[in-house]
């Protein structure tokens, strides 16, 4: 009987192994990317032992660190371990997970969460600046040591401690620690890219957990009482856009529950051999916030770590900013350069590039590709006429789609250079293309994949629409409705245009539409 | 603590692992505190009156045992005070403002004082199985239990504590003294049917509930099938809400060591309404037949005792399950369509019918058609609402609203329409075998262990993928726990 029982045993063990994966599994297709730590994505995927440099901390780090881009540099490996608005207490948690399969030399850490009760965006939810318990709660609505513990997959030496801590500072209840039951909702509404993020494949996991944005902020939508966003560029300096007391500035103080979670990591970072650095990025600060910051700075030297507070950088300038809190991608690789030279001048970390090692073959493999995604990226910016977007989108590479749709009579404003372009650059040149070319009327629909056009269909009069093309193993479809047309890839709309020569950017491997962008041939003179 | 709530995911597995782990003689006494604290998870206070039934139940079974030329005596006093702190907690309000309307109509005006108390969770059955112990030591059925903690557990034991199955004394008290070794096959057997009961519960009950409850709650914008869909629906709720818990509670109790009766035998597979209620709460019909149709008389005193007998019967069962006049209708329609029932066979009786397949059909459907007729009464507000829900249920054929898109209104969308289309399916499936006496939990552990390991991680995460919790649901109360 005993050895039935022990047998038992054994046996449930490793059928609750089995169900822990195939929770974690199910969990990690219901995330798919959405829930808070999505910008950590990339951990899962990467070699162990490969990245050099882990970031740790906010979307602050997240949205202004590119890794791709460093590693273009200088050769540096880095990956996000980070979430938006996640708080030191969680960081520590997330930091333990990542060094489970990382033996990074330097771990940077922003510490906005420490300065963040007295952000903007929460101060105007807090009344008269009292101080609150914790970090980022109350107003935070995702409670990011709950996603942090969620996060963590069962089986996790440290999922149970996560969890304890964070029960004590939400109380949430216990199927929120778990992805399968906080997520299980999304069942109904699953898409491919949920199941691509799932099998390693995602913008979040392709970028190393960087979350570009090409949005620039436009001056005139925002505006903090009592000043405006053009007060605050005026004043060059961080803070006066939201009037302190003296009172309110002597009572803000970084609490100590933030100082005790820097202590912990920079420990637990100490006992591990691995460098910490702390630092705040660039944003629009306050006046309460600059003290904070400093104040952080006399804990660095208490601990005895560098402090990269580049706070008092004030306001980079409009064009590299997306928001009050984060730059843009224009931006974040002015500030990643900054972090290229940084670590080059105070740390002799290896350069990667020539390593023929197996590791590093996520960020080898995508070389250049950040600057090929810049250039994607400024495509919507790009104030060019049909020939100088076209010369753009030809630089493109093989991991961007190119959808052409020309709707209607394009004869007058489609010129030889533009005709040169699409044959000589884009690989387009065919019977069908010169067809249309000479008649300048019709419908003409062309997919393009870097320098070798896929597919092309003409019809002189009238229209056959939808035409689905497969390419790569991807579907791209291109539909017209009306005089609209639009295009989807992979089930994911990839753009809309009208009558004119309409063009859509495609990103394959982001899995997302980089611009859109209609000529209306009916102006003739636009080019003007 | 509910059932389906992390925290009795948490409560369960370290209460079995000490049970284990200590010595036989220790673990009942493990048992007993267990099976307060799950009770003070609700209400810390309300132990203190399960603890003052238990005290006096106890005390009356050692009097009865003790004193037996008074026995009746102590039995009096134990149902009186027994009954009269469930009548205090659970019916004054009710036999209060009962009172002061039928007054009312005779102008008199008087107003009863106010309490304003909960009901403690469970309080219902609780206190039965401990007047069940009172009646079964004065019959001579069962040994006057002489160690208090013991009988404690017996009265609180936390799987059947809040919503059954009713135990009786000879069952469960004895099973308390026995040897428990630690057994892998009741242990598989016993999650299984807590698995099932999961089952029943999240995928199907409480999503049952969403549509059953939209519809009830605007009843009077509603006629026709949408309300004859609601009341099916919350025939299935019904059933699954309880059936699932009562599960949920043999399974646990199994792996403990311990057998609870069976509480539900595939009740809508009854051919009469008789029957009905000998495969629906089990525990509960044979209790108020042990303890109150018989002493009453039963069938041994003539046909009109006999329904008079049966009528008194389930009146009092239909006010057990909650202090309003919908659930005494509840219990008399039930009692009304046994006579009826009873009356049809005695004329019936010389004419020899095939036992066909149509037949039995028909009589299941007929059956079920009656018992969702008396659910409308027990899931209405009043009897007016009832009656409202009746006639509009029949005032027009809106057959359409199957096929137009309304089902889509009530809360559920077309995949979970699906799923619940399909989990009632699997229900259906498993009580036919059931009904045939094949017990699918043995016939899944014949095979490979891929197989079964494959079943048991479908089913799991079938229940997490499509269960009704978390953001946006309230952890659904099972419907038992209010009486």
């Amino acid at each position: 009987m005993r050895k039935k029982i022990g047998l038992f045993w054994l046996k449930l063990i490793a059928f609750l192994c089995v169900l822990a994966i195939a929770v974690n599994l199910i969990g990690t297709v219901l995330d798919g990317g959405q829930d808070i730590l999505q910008s950590a994505a990339a951990l899962r995927v990467i070699p162990r032992n490969s990245a050099d440099v882990l970031w740790l901390g906010t979307s602050h780090m997240n949205y202004n660190v590119i890794p791709q881009y460093l590693y273009d540099l200088s050769g540096v490996t880095s990956v996000m371990v980070t979430g938006n608005s996640v708080d030191l207490k969680a960081s520590y948690w997330e930091l333990r997970e990542a060094m489970l399969r990382q033996k990074p030399e330097v771990v940077v850490l922003d510490v906005y969460a420490a300065a963040a009760p007295y952000c903007y965006f929460y101060v105007q939810n807090v009344l008269a600046m009292e101080h609150r318990e914790g970090m980022q709660p109350g107003s935070n609505p995702y409670n990011t040591s709950t996603g942090v513990a969620r996060w963590l997959p069962v089986g996790s030496p440290y999922k149970i401690p996560a969890i304890w801590e964070a029960w004590q500072q939400s109380g949430a209840d216990g199927y929120a620690y778990f992805q399968l039951t906080r997520l299980h909702d999304r069942i109904g509404s699953l898409t491919r890219s949920d199941l691509a993020h799932a099998a390693g494949s995602s913008r979040y996991i392709r970028n190393f957990g960087y979350r570009y944005s090409d949005t620039t902020l436009d001056a005139e939508d925002i505006s903090i009482l009592p000043y405006t966003l053009e007060d605050a560029m005026a004043a060059n300096e961080v803070g006066t856009y939201w009037e302190f007391t003296d009172e309110q500035l002597a009572q803000a103080h970084v609490m100590q529950e933030s100082k005790d979670a820097i202590r912990r990591i920079a420990d637990y970072l100490k006992k591990k051999d691995v460098q910490l650095v702390l630092c705040a990025a660039p944003y629009m600060i306050n006046a309460a916030e600059e003290q904070l910051y400093e104040e952080i700075g006399e804990l660095a030297e208490e601990l005895g770590v560098p402090y990269v507070g580049l706070y008092d950088s004030g306001v980079m300038g409009l064009e590299y900013v997306r928001d009050l809190g984060h730059l843009n991608d224009q931006g974040a690789r002015l500030y990643t350069e900054f972090w290229s030279e940084y670590f080059g001048e105070n740390f002799d970390l290896p350069d990667r590039r020539e390593s023929t090692d197996r590791r590093y073959a996520p960020w080898r493999d995508h070389q250049g590709s950040h600057d090929m995604q810049h250039s994607a990226m400024n495509l919507k910016d790009l104030d060019e006429g049909l020939t100088g977007y076209l010369e753009a989108v030809a630089a493109l590479d093989e991991d961007y789609l190119v959808m052409i749709s020309a709707q209607g009579d394009v004869y007058e404003g489609f010129t030889e250079d533009d005709y040169i372009l699409l044959t000589d650059e884009m690989g387009a040149a065919c019977e069908t293309l010169e067809d249309w070319y000479y008649t300048g009327t019709g419908t003409m629909d062309m997919l393009i994949r870097g320098d070798e056009m896929l597919e092309i269909s003409y019809c002189e009069d009238g229209r056959e629409y939808p035409l689905a093309w497969k390419t790569g193993g991807h579907d791209v479809v291109f539909d017209a409705s009306g005089s609209r047309v639009s295009w989807t890839v992979d089930g994911k709309s990839a753009g809309k245009g009208s009558t004119g020569f309409n063009i859509s950017v495609y990103s394959l491997l982001d899995g997302m539409m980089m611009d859109s962008r209609t000529f209306d041939m009916t102006q003739i003179d636009w080019d003007e | 603590m509910l059932f389906n709530s992390v925290s009795f995911l948490l409560f369960f597995p370290a209460v079995l692992m000490v049970n284990f782990l200590l010595p036989h003689k220790m673990r009942w006494v493990w048992l007993l505190a267990a099976s307060y604290y799950f009770y003070m998870c609700w209400n810390p206070v309300y132990a203190l009156l399960m603890l003052t039934s238990t005290a006096i139940t106890y005390a009356s079974g050692l009097l009865i045992s003790r004193v037996r030329s008074r026995a009746k005596l102590w039995v009096a006093l134990s149902f009186i005070s027994n009954l009269g702190i469930l009548f205090f907690f659970k019916y004054y309000s009710f036999a209060a403002e009962s009172l002061m309307a039928a007054l009312g109509r005779f102008g008199v005006t008087w107003q009863a004082p106010a309490f304003d108390v909960l009901l403690p969770v469970g309080i219902s059955f609780y206190t039965f199985q401990a007047l069940s112990y009172t009646m079964d030591v004065y019959r001579g059925q069962v040994e006057a239990e002489k160690n208090f903690l013991r009988y404690a557990l017996f009265v609180s034991f936390f799987p059947q504590l809040v919503a059954g199955p009713i135990e009786r004394s000879s069952h469960l008290l004895s099973q308390l003294k026995e040897k428990r070794p630690f057994d892998p096959d009741r242990f598989k057997s016993g999650a299984l049917m807590m698995l099932w009961g999961y089952f029943q519960k999240m995928i199907i009950a409480d999503r049952a509930a969403l549509v059953a409850d939209m519809i009830y709650g605007y009843h009077a914008v509603y006629s026709g099938w949408v309300l004859i869909l609601a009341t099916l629906l919350f025939a299935v709720q019904i059933y699954c809400d309880f059936g699932g818990y009562s599960a949920i509670a043999i399974g646990a109790a199994r792996i403990l060591g311990i057998d609870l009766m069976q509480n539900f035998r595939q009740p809508y597979f009854a051919r009469s309404v008789s029957e009905f209620w000998r495969r629906w709460h089990i525990s509960l019909s044979t209790w108020f037949r042990d303890y109150l149709y018989i002493p009453l008389g039963g069938n041994r005193k003539g046909l009109v005792r006999k329904y008079l007998n049966l009528m008194i019967t389930f009146v009092l069962s239909g006010l057990w399950h909650g202090a309003n006049w919908t659930y005494v209708m509840w219990g008399a329609l039930n009692g009304a369509f046994q006579i009826i029932g009873d009356g049809k066979n005695r004329l019936l009786k010389k004419w020899n019918r095939r036992e066909t397949f149509s037949l039995v059909l028909f009589q299941r459907l007929c059956t079920f058609g009656l018992i969702c007729l008396t659910w409308v009464f027990f899931r209405a507000q009043s009897i007016a609402d009832a009656f409202d829900i009746l006639r509009s249920m029949f005032s027009v054929n809106n057959a359409w609203i199957f096929t137009d898109g309304t089902l889509l209104s009530f809360g559920l969308s077309t995949l979970e329409w699906v799923m619940l289309a399909l989990s009632i399916g699997i229900l259906w499936a498993v009580d036919i075998a059931h009904e045939h006496g094949v017990s699918l939990g043995a016939k899944l552990s014949e095979q490979h262990i891929a197989f079964r390991w494959l079943a048991y991680v479908g089913v799991i995460v079938f229940i997490l993928l499509f269960g009704v919790y978390g953001v946006g649901f309230d952890a659904g109360q099972f419907i038992y726990f209010q009486f």
